[in-house]
C-alpha cells in the first residue's frame, strides 16, 4: 500500500471540509473491504484517507412508519442480517446482506460500501433497485436524497461530487402485502461473488425486478414486470414467458465467472427462482 | 505522519505509534510479535489473519492498524489462560482438527468469536462461521466436529 495521511472527523461539516479540499485525492473509508483491497493492489493511490466511522448520523438504524427504514452508512452487513426491523419488514435486504463475503467480512463491509463500490455483481443494490431506495447524501448545502437508479452511473462510477458523502440509505415504507427474494447464483456459496443475481418483489400484485451482474449496471426487468403484473397463477409453467423476457433484457459479458452464454441461461432460472420465493413471503 | 493509537490486546494495555498505511495484521505480526495471525491472501478470502476485535471476528489483513484505537483486540496467542489451553484449542487437538496449521489461528479465532456470541451453535451456524476461512488440508469435517465437542463442553 502506497502511504497517505489518515484522518477520522467526528462531524459531517468536517467530513465535507476534508472532502471538498482533497477533490479527487482523498478516498472514503468505510468497511474497508474493497478499498483496502484496492489500494493493497496500488489500483488507487489516495493521498487522503477519510475515515467516516466516528460520524453519529451515519451509524442510525432507524424505521418510521412515515419515513420508512433509513440504514445509516456505517451499519454493516451482520448488523443489517440481525436487525429485528429489516427481518419483519424488508427481509430481501436481509438476505442479501447475507450473501456478501463470508463471516468476518460482513463484520466490517457496508450496504453504502457496496453501493458506493458500484461494482455490477454488488448483491445489496439489486434489491435496493426493487425497493426503490433513496442515496441521502449530505454536503455543505444541505441534505437531498437521490434515486438508487440516477446515483449508480456505471461500474464503479457514482453521481457523487466532491465535497459529498452518503449519510445512509432511505427506503420507502411499505403498505399492503408484499413479499421479496433475491436469488444470487454463484460458483461456490461463500466468498465468491455473483455470476448472475436476481431481485424480485411484488407489493399488491405488483412486480419489481433488477438483474446483477448481467450489465454494467443493474437493471430494471421492465418486460419481466408487465408480464408478471399479468398472470392470475404464478408457477413453474405461467413463468416461462418472463424468463423469457429476462434474457432478452440483459446485456452480460463473458468474464472469468462465466461466459456470457451461460449467464443468459442462467438468468432464467435466477428468475424463476427468485420470483417463487418471494411468492412464499408474499403476506 | 505516524498515529498515536491505544488498545487492548489479549487483556493487556499498549499504546503504539503507527504508520496509517500498516495493516492491524502487520501490526500485530511486526510490532507486537504475536506471530499466530497468518498471512494468506491479504485480501479478506482466506481467513488466515482472522482476529476478534470487540467481539467480533474480522480479517486483520482489511482493517488499518490505526483503526484499533479504543478497541479490545483477541489473537489466538490470547486464548490460553496461565498455559491452560482453551476448550477449543484442546479440541482441536484431540479431533487431529489441523495438520499444516496455517489455517488454525484463524479457524480458531472464527470459532471462538462464535462460542462468544451463541455458546450452542447448530451445525449450520458453525460452518457459517468458518465458511471465511480456508483450509488446504483436512477437509473441514474434524474442525467442524472439533466445533462441536468444545461447545458441547462449554455447556
Ligand atoms: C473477500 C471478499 C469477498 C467479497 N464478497 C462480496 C460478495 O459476495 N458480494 C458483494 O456484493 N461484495 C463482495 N465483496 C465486496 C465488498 O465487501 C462489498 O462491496 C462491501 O459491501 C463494501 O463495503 P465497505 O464498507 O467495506 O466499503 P469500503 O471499501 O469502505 O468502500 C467502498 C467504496 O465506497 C466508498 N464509500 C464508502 N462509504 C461511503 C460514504 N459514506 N459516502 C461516499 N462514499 C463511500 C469508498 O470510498 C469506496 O470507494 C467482497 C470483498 C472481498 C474482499
Ligand atoms: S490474509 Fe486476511 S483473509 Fe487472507
Ligand atoms: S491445516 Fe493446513 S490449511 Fe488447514
Amino acid at each position: 500500500m502506497n502511504k497517505f495521511q489518515y484522518v477520522k472527523p467526528a462531524t459531517l461539516n468536517e467530513a465535507a471540509d476534508i472532502l471538498y479540499q482533497n477533490g479527487d485525492e482523498a478516498s472514503i473509508l468505510n468497511g474497508g473491504t474493497d478499498l483496502l483491497v484496492r489500494m493493497r493492489d496500488k489500483m488507487i493511490k489516495p493521498k487522503v484517507v477519510v475515515d467516516v466511522k466516528a460520524i453519529p448520523e451515519l451509524k442510525e438504524l432507524k424505521y418510521t412508519e412515515e419515513e420508512g427504514l433509513f440504514i445509516g452508512a456505517v451499519v454493516t452487513m451482520n448488523e443489517i442480517v440481525c436487525s429485528d426491523i429489516i427481518l419483519e419488514k424488508y427481509k430481501i435486504l436481509a438476505e442479501a446482506a447475507h450473501e456478501v463475503g463470508s463471516y468476518q467480512l460482513r463484520n466490517r463491509a457496508t450496504m453504502t460500501g457496496n453501493v458506493c463500490n458500484a461494482s455490477p455483481s454488488g448483491d445489496t443494490i439489486a434489491p435496493l433497485y426493487v425497493l426503490s431506495a433513496n442515496i441521502k447524501i449530505f454536503s455543505k448545502e444541505g441534505i437531498k436524497l437521490v434515486p438508487i437508479d440516477d446515483f449508480i452511473l456505471g461500474v464503479r462510477k457514482i453521481a457523487l461530487k466532491p465535497g459529498e458523502i452518503v449519510v445512509g440509505i432511505q427506503i420507502p415504507p411499505i403498505k399492503g402485502k408484499n413479499g421479496g427474494s433475491y436469488y444470487k447464483h454463484s460458483r461456490r456459496k461463500d466468498v465468491d461473488l455473483a455470476t448472475v443475481g436476481v431481485a424480485a418483489f411484488c407489493n399488491e400484485g405488483r412486480w419489481k425486478i433488477a438483474y446483477a451482474a448481467v450489465a454494467p449496471t443493474i437493471l430494471r426487468g421492465y418486460k419481466a414486470e408487465e408480464i408478471l403484473n399479468k398472470l392470475d397463477v404464478i408457477d413453474d409453467t405461467t413463468l416461462i414467458p418472463a424468463m423469457d423476457a429476462a434474457v432478452e433484457e440483459i446485456s452480460p459479458i463473458s468474464d472469468v465467472r462465466a461466459s456470457k452464454e451461460y449467464r443468459f441461461d442462467m438468468i432464467r432460472i435466477s428468475l424463476k427462482r427468485a420470483v417463487l420465493a418471494a411468492l412464499e413471503q408474499y403476506a | 505522519m505516524k498515529h498515536s493509537i491505544s488498545f487492548t490486546i489479549n487483556g493487556e494495555k499498549v499504546h503504539l505509534e503507527v504508520e496509517p498505511h500498516k495493516t492491524l495484521l502487520n501490526m500485530i505480526r511486526e510490532d507486537l510479535n504475536l506471530t499466530g495471525a497468518k498471512e494468506g491472501c491479504g485480501a479478506g478470502e482466506c481467513g488466515s489473519c482472522t482476529v476478534i476485535v470487540d467481539g467480533k471476528a474480522v480479517n486483520s489483513c482489511m482493517m488499518l492498524a490505526v483503526e484499533a484505537d479504543g478497541k479490545e483486540i483477541i489473537t489466538v496467542e490470547g486464548l490460553a489462560k496461565n498455559g491452560v489451553l482453551d476448550a477449543l484449542q484442546e479440541s482441536f487437538i484431540n479431533n487431529a482438527a489441523l495438520q499444516c496449521g496455517y489455517c488454525t489461528p484463524g479457524m480458531l479465532m472464527s470459532a471462538k468469536a462464535l462460542l462468544m456470541r451463541n455458546p450452542k451453535p447448530s451445525e449450520e451456524e458453525i460452518k457459517e462461521a468458518i465458511a471465511g476461512n480456508l483450509c488446504r488440508c483436512t477437509g473441514y469435517k474434524v474442525i467442524v466436529d472439533a466445533i462441536k465437542e468444545a461447545a458441547e463442553k462449554n455447556n
